[in-house]
């Protein structure tokens, strides 16, 4: 009887979290509408109401499914700031660059570096945190990600102008060593 | 004739170093220089359309930047091996 | 001529002098890795500083929303395209599809 009970309420938690999750996409969508159209006539509500019911549809059905784990943590978003003076000071670096191939007719040249990272599982988490640490390392503009390596633990990452390691990929060498993962140079 | 119009007519510029690259570079080359010559074609949209006053010319941009993503990936996975 | 008109027309040619000076980079780097490092910039200052004029031009209407629409989607579509395309050079050289230009 407890057993069924709990059950029960299992089955109620995952449905409201899905009714939550369907619910929050169809807002997003309905607000990209409102948002494109700059308009608040009836027909165009309407037309935004059964657009977005369509869009979240295949959004939460895809979710349903797997297809895409991705479960980023907020406390991820504090390292947003130093980013952005990662890409500001990353223009002046290449900047200078072009500045000293077309003026100075000095030959500039990038180099592959190989940064070892803990690869982790196939989990929401650490899926997030591969796609985060790649978009993030590949939006500034001195740096960005070729490949990540499962098996070697590594990512392979382009510089334009050398330059020590940005604060993410400090921090995912940093969280790799304290794993054991060491990269030969 | 305005400041907008101004800007793009000279921004339209940037796609001589870009049709260098693509005639006389590597395929990959030739896929950056696209990619390049994609991101200046949104911007110059968006100044045509604000130096025009027409605001369905915004939607150009956006439905090019939508679609140079979309085709830049394409390109790119087809020339990790087939091209 | 405005506080606005003389920003708007600050932030044009802050704006077109970037897009400029990275399609010169894509020129003059020598190898298709270097070059894609100066779409960087471009993606992302060229568009903040004309998404940024449209704004102090028409404020956040229609016009001004699906200019920072458009801007934001340059910025995120940058580092997508960017690992992609240097992840397909770097499997052609693997694959010996593509030789490894010299620089010198």
């Amino acid at each position: 009887m407890r057993a069924h009970h709990g059950s029960d309420r299992d089955d109620r938690g995952t449905f409201g979290r899905s009714l939550a999750l369907a619910g929050a996409w169809w807002l997003a969508m309905f607000a990209g509408w409102i948002a494109l159209v700059d308009t608040i006539a009836f027909q165009e509500l309407v037309l935004g109401a059964a657009a977005a019911a369509v869009a979240a549809s295949i959004a939460f059905e895809v979710h349903r499914r797997g297809y895409i784990a991705f479960r980023p943590r907020a406390r991820w978003l504090a390292q947003v700031p130093r980013l952005v003076w990662t890409v500001v000071t990353d223009c002046v670096l290449l900047g200078g660059a072009l500045w000293r191939c077309v003026v100075g007719h000095e030959a500039i040249a990038g180099r592959t570096i190989r940064v070892p990272f803990d690869y982790g599982s196939d989990d929401g988490r650490d899926g997030a945190r591969r796609a985060l640490v790649n978009l993030s390392v590949s939006l500034t503009p001195n740096s960005f990600v070729i490949d990540i390596d499962p098996e070697a633990h590594s990512l392979l990452v382009h510089q334009l102008v050398a330059r020590p390691l940005d604060s993410v990929l400090e921090r995912q060498q940093s969280r790799a060593h304290a794993r054991g993962i060491e990269v030969e140079a | 004739m305005n400041e907008w119009l101004i800007a793009a007519t000279v921004l339209l510029l940037g796609l001589v170093p870009c049709g260098i690259v693509m005639m006389r570079g590597t395929i990959v080359e030739a896929l950056v220089a696209l990619q390049m010559a994609g991101v200046l074609e949104t911007v110059t949209f968006l100044l045509l359309a604000e130096g025009y006053h027409r605001g369905p010319f915004f939607d150009l941009a956006l439905a090019l930047a939508l679609l140079a993503l979309a085709g830049g990936l394409v390109f790119a996975r087809m020339l990790e091996r087939w091209v | 001529m405005s506080a606005s008109s003389i920003a708007v027309v600050i932030l044009l040619v802050v704006g077109v002098a970037i897009e400029l000076a990275c399609c010169v980079g894509v020129l003059v780097m020598r190898d298709a890795h270097d070059k894609l490092h100066y779409i960087g910039p471009a993606s992302i200052l060229g568009p903040i500083a004309v998404a940024g004029a449209i704004v102090i031009r028409e404020s956040l209407s229609q016009a001004g929303v699906k200019a920072i629409i458009t801007a934001v989607l340059l910025i995120i579509a940058n580092p997508v395209l960017t690992h992609a395309t240097g992840r397909a050079l770097y499997i052609r050289r693997r694959d010996q599809l593509e030789p490894e230009r010299e620089v010198g």
